[in-house]
C-alpha cells in the first residue's frame, strides 16, 4: 500500500507519498528523501541510531523527521539509508516519534546527490481517504 | 485578462493589477508583460501567492511582484511586500530559506582579448581554490563557536578584521555588509553547527562564480562611474548563508506557526507563518535573520578574497596589476526596516524582498558616496550561457516598489526536464561552443542549469527598464563558470 512518486516541480523536488498508516507515510517519505538526497546504493550501512521527536501536529512532525535526517547528513556526515523501526504515539497532548535509523558515518561528500536546504510546509497535508493516508512533500534545493 | 480564475487589470504595458477581493488587504501588482503572463504565469501558482501575500496583517499599498516572478514558498519568488512596523507582521516566507542569497560583482584591469587563452586555466584554478558543491567545506579553517558568533554580529567586517576585505569592499556592500541588531542568542546551536565549516563556500544548485566580460554598455556615464569598459573582465559571485540560513528559516517557521495561532491570524498558506514585528517572536526572528544575512555577506567576501588570490596566481600578476575592486554587493532574500512614503507620510516599514533586489536612487543616503550621482548598482544574473546585467536604481522604484527590482531570470523548466533534455549530449562542449568554459562537481548540475532551463533574463530586465524601475547600464557575457 505504501508508495512514492516524484512529481514535476519547476525549481525543487516534489514527491507524492502514501501509506496505510502515519508510520507507513513517514517511512515512505524517508525512502523518497534518501533517494533524492543521496546515492544510497554506494552506502554500506552498519550502524543504528535512535531518534525521538515531539510535535503538536502530524504534518510538522513529518517535517521535523525529514529535517532531522537532513541535519544528520549535512552536519554530522551520518547517512541514513533506512528505518528499521518507527512508532508514533500521543504523549502529554503531543505526538512522539521514536525511530531506529540504519546508516553510517562518512566524510565522503560524493555520497550526497543533492544539497537539500529544507523540507517545506508547501502543499504538505497528510489526509486519509478510505484506508490510505497520503500527502505531497516538497524539498527546497 | 483572466488567468486561472484570477482577474488581471492592465495598468500599462508592463504593469498588471489584481484588484482587492476577499481577505486581501491591498491589491496585487505584477510587473510583467502580456507575453510573459501567457507563456509562464499561467502555468504555476505564483499569482495565487501574490494574492496570499496581500492577506498579511499591516501590508502597505500593494502585494508586489517583479517580472522574474515564479512559484515559491509562501511568497512568490520575485515578491515584495512592506508591512507597517507598528501594526504589521514579519514572515520568514517573505525572505526564504537562503537568507541573504545575493550577488556581488568585482571589476579587474584585465581585458578579455589579452587573456582569453588563459580562461580555462583561470577557471580550473578558481575551482581548486573555492569549495563548491554539496558538502563542500574548507575554504578557511573551520570556525569555532565563538568565531562564528563574531561573524554573525560583524558580517563582512569580520573579513576586514582578518585582512580579507578592504575599506572599499565594506563601503561597496549593501548595509556595509553588516545589519545592526544581529544577536547570536537567537540562533540555535543546530544552525551554528551547520555554519561552522561553510564560511567561504559556494554551495550547489543555482549558486555560481562566473568570469564575465563586459559586452555592451547602455549608459556610458554610469558605466564610467562603476569603472566599466567594453571587453573588461569581471567576477560575479552568487551565493548566500548556506546551511546556517536554511536552519534559521526552518527553526523560525515553527516558532511563527505557533505565533500565528497565538495572535489569531488565519493566513491562506502555512509558509506565510508570521508574527507582529513588535513581538517576542517577530523580534527574535528578525535578529536571527540578521545573523544569517551577516554570515552571507561575509561568505561572499571570503570567496571574493580567495578569487583575487587565485587570479593573481593564475596570471602571475600583482594586486595592483589585477586591480580587483568590488563594484557592489546586493542581497535578494531579506527583510529590512526602511522608511518609505505612504499616503504622503514617511513611515517605517519592514520591506520583505524575496527574490528581489534593493534599487535605491541617486542621492539616497543609503548608497555609497561614489554612486550618489547615478543610483545604486543593481546586479541581475542570467543563465550561464547567455548574459547578465548591471542596472541602476531610480526614484520611480522608491515611489512604486519600495525601492525594489528584479533579481534574475527564473527557471522555465524543471530540473527533471532539463536533465532529460541533456541526456546523451556533450553539454561541456556545447557550452564551450558558446564561448563558456565550465568547471563543476558533476555533470548533473551542469545539465540542470543549462541555459534552456531558464527564462531569457533580457526580457525581465527590459520590463524593469521600460517601467523606469531600474535602468540598464551594461550587459555582461559569461566566459567561465564554476558550479557546485
Amino acid at each position: 500500500m505504501s508508495n512514492y512518486k516524484f512529481i514535476e516541480h519547476a525549481a525543487d523536488i516534489a514527491v507524492e507519498v502514501s501509506g496505510g498508516s502515519y508510520e507507513e507515510v513517514f517511512i515512505t517519505a524517508l525512502d523518497a528523501f534518501c533517494k533524492a538526497a543521496m546515492y544510497t546504493k554506494d552506502i554500506q550501512a552498519s550502524e543504528k541510531k535512535t531518534i525521538n521527536l515531539y510535535s503538536e501536529d502530524i504534518n510538522w512532525l513529518l517535517i521535523d523527521f525529514l529535517n532531522e535526517i537532513n541535519f544528520l547528513i549535512q552536519t554530522k556526515k551520518w547517512f541514513t539509508i533506512n528505518c528499521v523501526e518507527l512508532n508514533i504515539e500521543e504523549q502529554d497532548n503531543r505526538l512522539k516519534l521514536s525511530a531506529v535509523l540504519l546508516g553510517t558515518e562518512s566524510t565522503d561528500s560524493s555520497l550526497i546527490k543533492e544539497e537539500i536546504k529544507s523540507v517545506t510546509y508547501h502543499q504538505l497535508n497528510i489526509r486519509k481517504e478510505g484506508n490510505v493516508y497520503s500527502t505531497i512533500v516538497v524539498f527546497d534545493i | 485578462m483572466n488567468i486561472n480564475g484570477i482577474e488581471l487589470v492592465k495598468i500599462h504595458e508592463n504593469l498588471w493589477e489584481i484588484p482587492k477581493y476577499g481577505g486581501m488587504l491591498v491589491p496585487g501588482r505584477i510587473y510583467t508583460s502580456q507575453s510573459m503572463i501567457e507563456s509562464t504565469l499561467k502555468n504555476d501558482e505564483a499569482l495565487k501567492q501574490v494574492i496570499n501575500v496581500a492577506h498579511l496583517p499591516g501590508i502597505q499599498k500593494y502585494s508586489l511582484a517583479m517580472p522574474d516572478i515564479h512559484w515559491g514558498y509562501g511568497f512568490p519568488i520575485g515578491g515584495v511586500a512592506a508591512t507597517d512596523i507598528e501594526s504589521g507582521v514579519i514572515s520568514p516566507g517573505g525572505v526564504g530559506y537562503d537568507i541573504n542569497c545575493g550577488v556581488r560583482v568585482a571589476r579587474t584591469n584585465l581585458e578579455y582579448n589579452k587573456i582569453k587563452t588563459k580562461i580555462q586555466k583561470i577557471i580550473e584554478d578558481l575551482f581548486k581554490k573555492i569549495p563548491a558543491g554539496v558538502g563542500a567545506s574548507g575554504a578557511i579553517k573551520k570556525l569555532n563557536s565563538n568565531e562564528i558568533k563574531d561573524v554573525l554580529v560583524m558580517g563582512s567586517k569580520w573579513s576586514h578584521k582578518i585582512g580579507f576585505a578592504t575599506d572599499e569592499d565594506i563601503i561597496h556592500t549593501e548595509e556595509n555588509g553588516c545589519l545592526e541588531g544581529a544577536d547570536p542568542i537567537f540562533v540555535s546551536d543546530r544552525a551554528i553547527e551547520r555554519g561552522l565549516d561553510q564560511a567561504g563556500t559556494l554551495g550547489s544548485g543555482n549558486h555560481f562564480l562566473e568570469v564575465d566580460v563586459v559586452e555592451e554598455i547602455f549608459d556610458k556615464e554610469k558605466a564610467g562611474v562603476m569603472g566599466l569598459f567594453i571587453g573588461q573582465i569581471l567576477i560575479m559571485i552568487h551565493t548566500g548563508s548556506r546551511g546556517l540560513g536554511y536552519q534559521i528559516c526552518d527553526d523560525y517557521l515553527k516558532v511563527l506557526l505557533r505565533a500565528e495561532k497565538k495572535f489569531g491570524y488565519k493566513l491562506p498558506d502555512k509558509q506565510l507563518a508570521c508574527a507582529p514585528i513588535k513581538s517576542l517572536e517577530g523580534e527574535s526572528y528578525l535578529s536571527a535573520m540578521k545573523c544569517a544575512a551577516n554570515f552571507a555577506w561575509n561568505n561572499r567576501q571570503v570567496i571574493m578574497h580567495l578569487s583575487k588570490l587565485s587570479l593573481m596566481d593564475s596570471l602571475n600578476i600583482t594586486e595592483s596589476g589585477l586591480g580587483f575592486k568590488l563594484i557592489y554587493d546586493v542581497c535578494h532574500n531579506i527583510a529590512k526596516i526602511e522608511e518609505h512614503e505612504i499616503d504622503g507620510m514617511k513611515k517605517k516599514v519592514c520591506v520583505h524582498r524575496k527574490g528581489a533586489t534593493r534599487a535605491f536612487p541617486p542621492d539616497s543616503p543609503f548608497i555609497p558616496h561614489s554612486f550618489k550621482s547615478i543610483g545604486q548598482p543593481v546586479l541581475i544574473p542570467g543563465d550561464m550561457g547567455r548574459y547578465s546585467f548591471i542596472a541602476s536604481g531610480t526614484s520611480t522604484a522608491i515611489k512604486e516598489t519600495f525601492g525594489s527590482s528584479c533579481h534574475g531570470a527564473g527557471r522555465v523548466q524543471s530540473r527533471h526536464k532539463a536533465l532529460a533534455q541533456g541526456k546523451g549530449r556533450n553539454l561541456i562542449s556545447e557550452l564551450q561552443s558558446m564561448g563558456v568554459s565550465i568547471q563543476a562537481k558533476g555533470i548533473k548540475t551542469i545539465s540542470e542549469e543549462m541555459p534552456y532551463a531558464y527564462k531569457d533574463v533580457a526580457e525581465v530586465v527590459d520590463i524593469m527598464h521600460n517601467s523606469g524601475i531600474t535602468l540598464k547600464v551594461a550587459k555582461l557575457r559569461p566566459v567561465g563558470v564554476i558550479k557546485g
